[in-house]
């Protein structure tokens, strides 16, 4: 690739980061936010990127950028105050700067009406007269720039000088390790002058042979790093005492270590002029430059010892927060082959119980070793694919400043648990859905300013969006406090469309799920922000294609809350394997609260071939799984079976009878969606330990059958797919 | 050995994508050396613990700006010889001046060419080939 392009590609990546940092500190500021710093990183996000598009002539971008950070460049120096009328017009600006960016890399043209707009608000913002054009650089004059003279290029030697204190212990030498050669090894890095230290060698009768009693001071000269010193005595490291400090060009460097020194200090000498020094010096800055990551490792560990000798090996550790960019075909890839492996190793696992390998023995042993480690190896390269949900929830500030704007109604969006992490594929699927629910959230959960204030809350209307981990799923909610479901309404709506018959007995529950069913959608006119001929059905869809689900609250007057539980990985599923009329099936195991074995005395009748199941106290649906999926025409006795007791996400409970249960596995996930169709109840595929084929049930879609008004659909669904 | 071969540079800027654009710069004209810092403190650690002959820092950056940068260095007798051209966002004539009051070598303003990129070093350095 060019590398211009390469660095294109870098500069776009960059801006995302800047824009999301400009935001925030937008907003912090917006809640009442005064740090310099904070102003400052604010300019610096339009700064940078305004400097980016200037190396690629991103003219459009280049212009709007200017405007803004000179209206920053404002506020900086205490000219603009930042009050709200002038922060919504800088979030505003934020939200246009987002999209020039994203125009200028899509190579499409940005809304101009809208950009000229903001460009007119900036410029009222700035300093009178203040241009669109970047101001010109031809007449300065001269500056008297320090010439190089003292600049020592011509002795590269004394800038590349390092002195090297070497104290072996009695243990290099009883290792077999041997000091001279050692020495010799440097001459390959650079001219050398070694000095002996002899002051702790004993008289000759107090002499321990195996005693270390000798030193050096090695000055090496030439074009060798720190790094490749250190290789030098790399595996002797541990085995004896190691300076390695630069001698620098002045007399008086040689002799202290610049390894040492306490950068605080030297920026805190700094600090009484006027000129902007580090606001808060780390208090204990590593004293060594971060050094490759890479070459860490080796000295991760130093013994204790060590420690006083050379303060500049033991404090060396990797950057903090180091990262690395990759392509996510390779992570994918990597997934992929762990996938594999993890069948691999199942069906391995197999053959050798088949050959009649003891449990006991070596070879069932290693094999159980082996799927541990297999294990941690998928959970590690998932977590490589992990990502806090915050790249999905900072988009939805503007999303509400916008529905906001449109509807009239002040709006404060609250956002708790950013930092929870979900696999990038629910990420990224999750924006869509969410977006939506937080338009509905305004558009119809909100109530206007004035009813807010009939019904005595604030005019300020709240949405809640969070997200927090429960029992290895994420759990991410969409909470208002508007009015709440107005149910009479709903049903009515549901009546006329046709949904429920006018009479249906409905819980407060089922009619709050109403809303969740095809074609359903309570505005009584179709708005711009949230009716789109999409609704909550959609919504729901996208969650359960996720593996999700999806539930409601509502209480009237205090406001509705959409719970949503993912699963926090789509590549693997901890599964109960299952034998129905001779197929084997998979049911998730995070939807089963408990397994029994049927009696037939708890097991009562309904008429057909509807039955239900005395478990404790209540009365639960029995569906048999072979006759939901069309295996079977007749019913499985249920004496014959085994339940297997399921909570969907609204508390609501079945059994679903099957004809064994053969064990627990943890599953690879294959979609049956990519490689075949969408089956009714079956959510995905896997493939077993003997290479043959599973289905993994889709419980929710199987549940529904056994309630709900959308039973009897569900139930024909199901049928014709059978 | 071409003068630019020898000549160890320190990138310091917060963007990466001004580190790569001055990166392939430098190395268009043939520097072999270049090592980068994401801010000032960074920098300083970095000119501390291996021999750097041209630092080329950007001005505005979190933690320790370039005008810090360049006092730390002016102010510490083993580095304070280090050429340094400093980067400025904005044609900022007041910025340059405080910059030279501090000892800066040159300047160069984003965006930049290689061929001023060349100028600016070669004001420096005198010629590179």
């Amino acid at each position: 690739m060019d590398p211009l392009e390469a660095i294109r590609g870098t500069f776009f990546q960059e801006c995302e980061e800047q824009l999301a940092e400009l935001e925030t500190g937008l907003l912090a500021m917006e809640n009442g936010d005064t740090d310099p710093e904070t102003i400052n990183a604010v300019f610096r996000a339009v700064h940078s990127i305004k400097g980016g598009a200037g190396a690629f002539s991103l003219e459009a971008l280049i212009r709007f950028a200017h405007v803004f950070e000179t209206a920053m460049d404002e506020m900086r120096s205490g000219r603009l105050a930042p009050t709200d009328e002038v922060l919504k017009t800088l979030l505003r600006a934020s939200d246009v700067l987002a999209d020039l960016v994203r125009a200028a890399r899509d190579g499409d043209t940005a809304d101009e009406a809208r950009s000229a707009a903001i460009v007119e608000e900036l410029k009222a913002l700035g300093p009178e007269g203040a241009s669109e054009e970047a101001e010109s650089e031809e007449d300065w004059g001269d500056f008297s720039f320090q010439p190089l003279s003292a600049v020592t290029l011509e002795t590269p030697a004394a800038a590349g000088a390092w002195q090297v204190r070497f104290r072996p212990r009695a243990d290099l030498y009883a290792k077999a390790n041997e000091s001279a050669l050692l020495l010799r090894e440097l001459t390959r890095l650079g001219e050398i002058v070694v000095e002996l230290d002899d002051s702790e060698l004993p008289d000759l009768e107090s002499l321990d042979p195996e005693a270390a009693h000798l030193a050096w001071t090695v000055t090496v000269t030439g074009d060798a790093d720190e790094a490749a010193i250190r290789e030098v005595f790399e595996f002797v490291d541990g085995d004896c005492e190691l300076e390695v400090t630069p001698v620098g060009g002045d007399a008086d460097a040689g002799t202290a270590p610049l390894g040492d020194l306490d950068i605080s200090a030297l920026l805190a000498e700094l600090q009484d002029s006027q000129v902007p020094v580090a606001p808060e010096p780390e208090p204990e800055p590593e004293p060594v430059a971060a050094a490759p990551v890479a070459t860490a490792p080796a000295r991760a560990a130093p013994p204790p010892t060590e420690a006083a000798a050379d303060p500049a090996a033991t404090h060396r550790k990797p950057e903090a927060g180091a990262t690395i960019r990759v392509d996510l075909e390779r992570v994918d890839r990597l997934i992929d082959l762990v996938g594999e492996l993890v069948i691999n190793q199942a069906m391995l696992s197999q053959r050798v119980m088949e050959a009649g390998f003891a449990r006991a023995s070596g070879v069932a042993m290693g094999l159980d070793e082996l799927e541990q480690l297999t294990r941690e190896i998928q959970d590690s390269v998932m977590a490589i694919r992990a990502q806090p949900v915050k790249s999905v929830f900072q988009r939805m500030p503007r999303l509400v400043r916008e529905v906001a704007a449109m509807t009239g109604k002040p709006v404060r969006l609250v956002t708790e648990g950013e930092g929870t992490e979900v696999d990038k594929t629910v990420i990224e699927r999750l924006a869509d859905p969410l977006t939506h629910m937080i338009r509905n959230a305004i558009d119809h959960g909100l109530e206007s300013p004035e009813k807010r204030a009939e019904a005595g809350k604030p005019a300020e209307g709240q949405v809640r969006l969070a997200a927090a981990h429960r029992s290895g799923r994420i759990v991410i909610e969409v909470a208002d406090d508007g009015a709440g479901i107005n149910r009479e309404r709903v049903k009515q709506i549901a009546v006329d469309k046709g949904l429920i018959a006018a009479d249906a007995p409905m819980s407060d529950e089922e009619i709050d799920n109403l809303i969740f069913m095809p074609g359903f959608s309570t505005a009584s006119e179709v708005s711009d922000i949230s009716g789109r001929g999409v609704g909550m059905d959609v919504v729901r869809r996208s969650i359960q294609a996720l593996g999700g689900r999806i539930a409601i609250s509502s209480r009237p007057g205090k406001g509705s809350t959409f719970t949503m539980s993912l699963p926090l990985t789509l590549a693997v599923l901890d599964g109960m394997v299952v034998s129905v009329e001779g197929q084997t099936l998979v049911a998730p195991i995070t939807a089963i609260v408990e397994t029994l074995l049927p009696k037939a005395s708890d097991v009562h009748s309904l008429g057909g071939h509807a039955r239900v199941i005395a478990i404790r106290d209540s009365y639960v649906p029995l569906i048999d799984v072979g006759m939901a999926l069309g295996y079977r025409a007749e019913p499985l006795a249920a004496t014959q079976g085994v339940a297997l007791l399921i909570e969907g996400e609204g508390g609501q409970r079945a059994a679903l009878l099957v004809d064994a249960i053969q064990g627990q596995r943890q599953v690879v996930i294959k979609s049956l969606e990519a490689n075949y169709r969408q089956v009714p109840g079956v959510a995905a595929a896997t493939i077993l330990g003997d290479g043959r084929v599973a289905l993994i049930l889709d419980i929710d879609t199987i549940v529904a059958v056994s309630r709900g008004a959308d039973s009897l659909r569900a139930e024909k669904r199901l049928a014709a797919t059978g | 050995m071409p003068v630019a071969a020898s000549i160890h540079c320190l990138i310091v800027d917060d963007q990466q994508t001004i580190r790569s654009l001055v990166r392939s710069g430098l190395q268009e004209l043939g520097f072999r050396t270049t090592f980068e810092a994401n801010d000032g403190e960074e920098g300083l650690r970095q000119m501390l613990n291996r021999p750097i002959q041209l630092v080329i820092s950007d001005y505005n950056m979190p933690k320790l700006d370039g005008l810090g940068l360049l006092r730390a260095v002016r102010a510490h007798p083993p580095i304070q010889k280090t050429a340094f051209i400093m980067l400025t966002g904005r044609a900022d004539k007041d910025l340059v001046q405080r910059a030279v009051q501090f000892g800066v070598n040159n300047y160069l303003v984003k965006p930049f060419t290689v061929a001023t990129l060349r100028e600016k070093i070669e004001a420096v350095f005198g010629a590179l080939q």
